[in-house]
């Protein structure tokens, strides 16, 4: 029972390359439509070793870090702003809810032509992307604080800072991390996107550039990179949000 | 001032519900002495809760008035102590966190530290300081609420089916460590409740409302000397007088429905 | 500082508010291209080219092809996504073979896989079909997949009570006790084709024959109106489709009172 536990996750992912690895070693896949996992894993190997890798991810590392700071602070603060001052809400609500129809990628080529194809114009676009999920998720956590919560506050006299900071943030917490996490994961979406779309360097420059060459191994190989920034980035913001919102247990005190 | 504490008088509420006006209190005139424990007893829906959240100030917009110590409630304070019917204990706030709630302008923290422990002791917490309420038991929640509501010192307290949540071994308990309390704290204590027994048990006098809209039908007073025995012939006629009530209503029901 | 747990709503005329910040845009918009001739050219432009295009059916043609490719992709992702999501959610050894694998995949960005999905399947059209089946698998074959197994036991123990066989309580229990997930998954999973469509039409280096060539075009010969024009359709268009599904789900669980009150997300 333990064994097959292990074993069964495997198989599939197992299977899968047996198959391809095979497919390409008698042949029947051509080396230029579908190079063998062995030669994308060498192809990989050889990117990191070389140093390539590494240094065009730290440029899209540093790219993603400025933007999502940016857009995530900016969407925080305008969603505190807008869902407890309701004359702000009535100004800008409609107008955020109106420009967030226009899908993300097609800020790029306008972004592009105001901001260049250098630095500016990637971390303009992650801001922008990663500003909707902030401030919609802090609106609406802070919108639906449960008004029986806000009435113990009243009935304790709190101030409306006292108000805020115990029961308007703490309940609107869960969302504002939710949030977060929607901001950082696609913050990473959208910088691979931006750069495969136009950029000189980055690790979405470098799969742009291979395709180009025809190089699938390599474009392969980048792929395989991006994924694990993926899930190291998924990991990190998963534990991380446990450990934030331990309070939320499964039950509720008993309460109906 | 004199010796009333709390004095309701030709109170009407209404709620407009769906733009039509729902009459839920009418023509409450009640007067609380200080230091008297009053129970208010009905059937569901009848407006009990409404009219604490009147006195508690949660409630505006209604007719007539509700002075408390010589002071016509306008708004809440934190010398109301109350628990709610759920028990609203913030999630994300420990259960000592949550006891302590009241003291947030308490700026020693030593002093805020013995308050909350002797608070978490009375009502049987100790040991669960750090605990988050999701982790509480239903009853233990209720307790801590009830922790919450006295930490204020609060010159009323109001309590809405504080001990419905408890088991009936712990629900007799706590009836013991209110009756202690209250009489200890000489607090002013309104208590709805659906326990006719409970009711009996702790009050000196017992109101009953009926329903639709929200009426006092009658008010019984509970002379009997404290500490209560159940089992006393006086302590079950009071019990039986109430249960008739609510008999004949059930009844009178019953009629109109056919 | 006002308070939101006292006032929480403005009366009705204030959402009139709503139009200020946009008309003190235009207005900003208009005089900065009014004194020296800008790139992005005064507001009418933009209407203007929005107009023309609209006039001479080029919109339409090119929303057409966008369309038939959402469509398309969007119907095939989400028949495999509903499938992988009932199998992984519904069968215990489907689960431990497909979610690491499932779970491994869906981190890599979508977009990454465009180089790679445009180098087999050609650069215009299948491309772009094949790119939205799979971005829209997922959030479908995720929510179902997570929907199935948030069903309360309880549901499940009055099956086996009756003993229901596996197909009969995946038809009777299972899907309807997931359809508010299932109803999330495919919202998202529209929401994710629209956006990404742009993406993978503009990321060919030949016209797309979609919307996205707009934008395209609009960046390569410095027409800004064009690519603003690009942009409206694009949002307006989203926008509908967005209300759309949410319409088709409305009819479909028109005896579904509990799911319509629950909402997408
Ligand atoms: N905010 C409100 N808006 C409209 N109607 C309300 C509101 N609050 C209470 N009511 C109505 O007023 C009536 C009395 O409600 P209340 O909560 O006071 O009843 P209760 O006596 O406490 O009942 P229970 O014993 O079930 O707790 C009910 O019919 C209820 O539907
Ligand atoms: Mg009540």
């Amino acid at each position: 029972m333990k064994l097959k536990n292990i074993f069964l996750p495997w198989l599939l992912p197992v299977f899968l390359l047996a198959v391809w690895q095979a497919g390409s070693a008698t042949g029947i896949f051509p080396e230029t439509i579908l190079p063998s996992p062995v030669v994308i894993a060498q192809t990989l190997w050889e990117a990191i070793a070389g140093g390539e890798v590494i240094s065009n991810l730290a440029i899209t590392l540093r790219r993603t870090i400025i933007g999502l700071s940016i857009g995530v602070s900016a969407g925080f603060l305008l969603g505190i702003l807008t869902a407890t001052m309701p004359l702000l809400d009535a100004l800008l609500s409609p107008s955020i809810i109106a420009f967030r129809q226009v899908p993300m990628f097609a800020w790029i080529p306008m972004i592009i032509l105001v901001f260049g194809i250098e630095e500016g114009s990637k971390i303009v676009f992650i801001s922008i992307g990663t500003f909707y999920p902030m401030v919609i998720n802090t609106y609406d956590g802070i919108k639906t604080v449960p008004k029986k919560y806000l009435e113990v506050a009243r009935v304790y006299e709190y101030t409306p800072i006292q108000t805020f900071q115990k029961v308007i943030f703490p309940s609107a917490f869960p969302s504002i991390i939710t949030g977060l996490r929607f901001s950082i994961g696609m913050s990473w979406m959208l910088v691979v996107g931006a750069e495969i779309l136009g950029a000189a360097t980055g690790i979405g420059f470098l799969m742009a550039w291979s395709r180009q060459m025809f190089q699938l191994d390599r474009v392969f190989a980048y792929v395989i990179v991006v994924g694990a920034i993926g899930i190291i980035i998924n990991s990190l913001v998963t534990g991380v949000e446990k450990k934030l919102l331990a309070w939320r247990g499964s039950g509720d005190g008993g309460s109906i | 001032m004199g010796i009333y504490s709390l004095e309701i008088s030709n109170l009407n509420k209404k709620f407009s519900v769906g733009g039509r006006d729902l009459p839920v209190l009418e023509d409450i005139n009640l007067k609380i002495q200080t230091g008297e424990f009053v129970s208010i007893v009905g059937s569901s829906g009848c407006g009990k809760t409404t009219l604490l959240r009147i006195i508690l100030g949660l409630e505006t917009g209604y007719e007539g008035e509700a002075v408390l110590n010589g002071k016509k409630i306008t708004g809440p304070s934190a010398k109301r102590g109350v628990v709610f019917q759920e028990h609203r204990l913030l999630p994300w706030l420990t259960v000592e966190e949550n006891v302590a709630f009241g003291l947030i302008n308490m700026k020693n923290r030593d002093e805020k530290k013995e308050l909350t422990d002797k608070y978490m002791k009375l009502v049987g917490l100790k040991g669960f300081e750090k605990v988050f309420p999701s982790q509480l038991s239903g009853g233990m929640a209720q307790r801590a609420a009830i922790a919450r509501a006295l930490i204020n010192n609060p010159e009323i307290l109001l309590l809405d089916e504080p001990l419905g949540a408890l088991d009936a071994l712990t629900r007799m308990y706590m009836q013991k460590e209110l009756e202690h309390i209250w009489e200890k704290e000489k607090l002013t204590t309104i208590m709805v409740t659906h326990d006719i027994e409970e009711a009996v048990y702790l009050s000196d006098r017992i109101i009953l409302m009926s329903s639709r809209p929200g009426k006092i039908k009658k008010i019984i007073n509970v002379p009997l000397s404290r500490p209560r025995d159940r089992d006393e012939i006086y302590f079950m006629r009071i019990k039986d007088d109430l249960l008739s009530e609510f008999h004949l209503q059930a009844e009178k029901h019953f009629f109109y429905s056919i | 500082m006002a308070v939101v747990f006292k006032n929480r709503s403005l009366p009705k005329h204030y959402q009139a508010l709503g139009f200020v910040f946009p008309a003190v845009l235009l207005i900003a918009w208009q005089f900065f291209s009014y004194n020296k001739k800008t790139l992005l050219g005064p507001p009418g432009d933009s209407i203007l080219a929005l107009w023309n295009i609209i006039r001479d059916g080029t919109a339409l043609k090119l929303l057409a092809t966008s369309m038939e490719r959402v469509i398309k992709g969007f119907l095939i992702g989400t028949a495999i996504g509903l499938s992988i999501g009932v199998l992984m959610g519904s069968s215990k050894t489907g689960e431990k073979m497909m979610s690491a694998s499932f779970h491994g995949l869906r981190q890599v960005p979508m977009v990454a896989w465009v180089p790679l999905i445009m180098m087999w399947f050609g650069k215009a059209g299948m491309a772009q079909v094949v790119f939205i089946s799979w971005s829209a698998f997922y959030p479908v074959a995720l929510n179902t997949y997570d929907g199935i197994r948030g069903i309360p036991g309880k549901y499940l123990e009055v099956g086996r009570v009756y003993e229901y066989t596996r197909w009969q309580t995946v038809k009777k229990i299972i899907i309807p006790a997931a359809l508010p997930s299932i109803k999330t998954g495919t919202i998202l999973s529209l929401n994710m084709a629209w956006t990404l469509l742009v993406a993978a039409e503009i990321m060919t280096s030949e016209p797309s024959g979609g919307l996205g060539d707009l934008l395209s075009e609009g960046r390569e010969t410095f027409n800004i109106p064009m690519l603003i024009s690009g942009m409206l359709i694009m949002g307006c268009v989203g926008y509908m489709l967005n209300q759309a599904a949410e319409a088709v789900w409305g009819f479909v669980l028109k005896n579904r009172p509990d799911i319509i009150k629950q909402g997408g997300a």
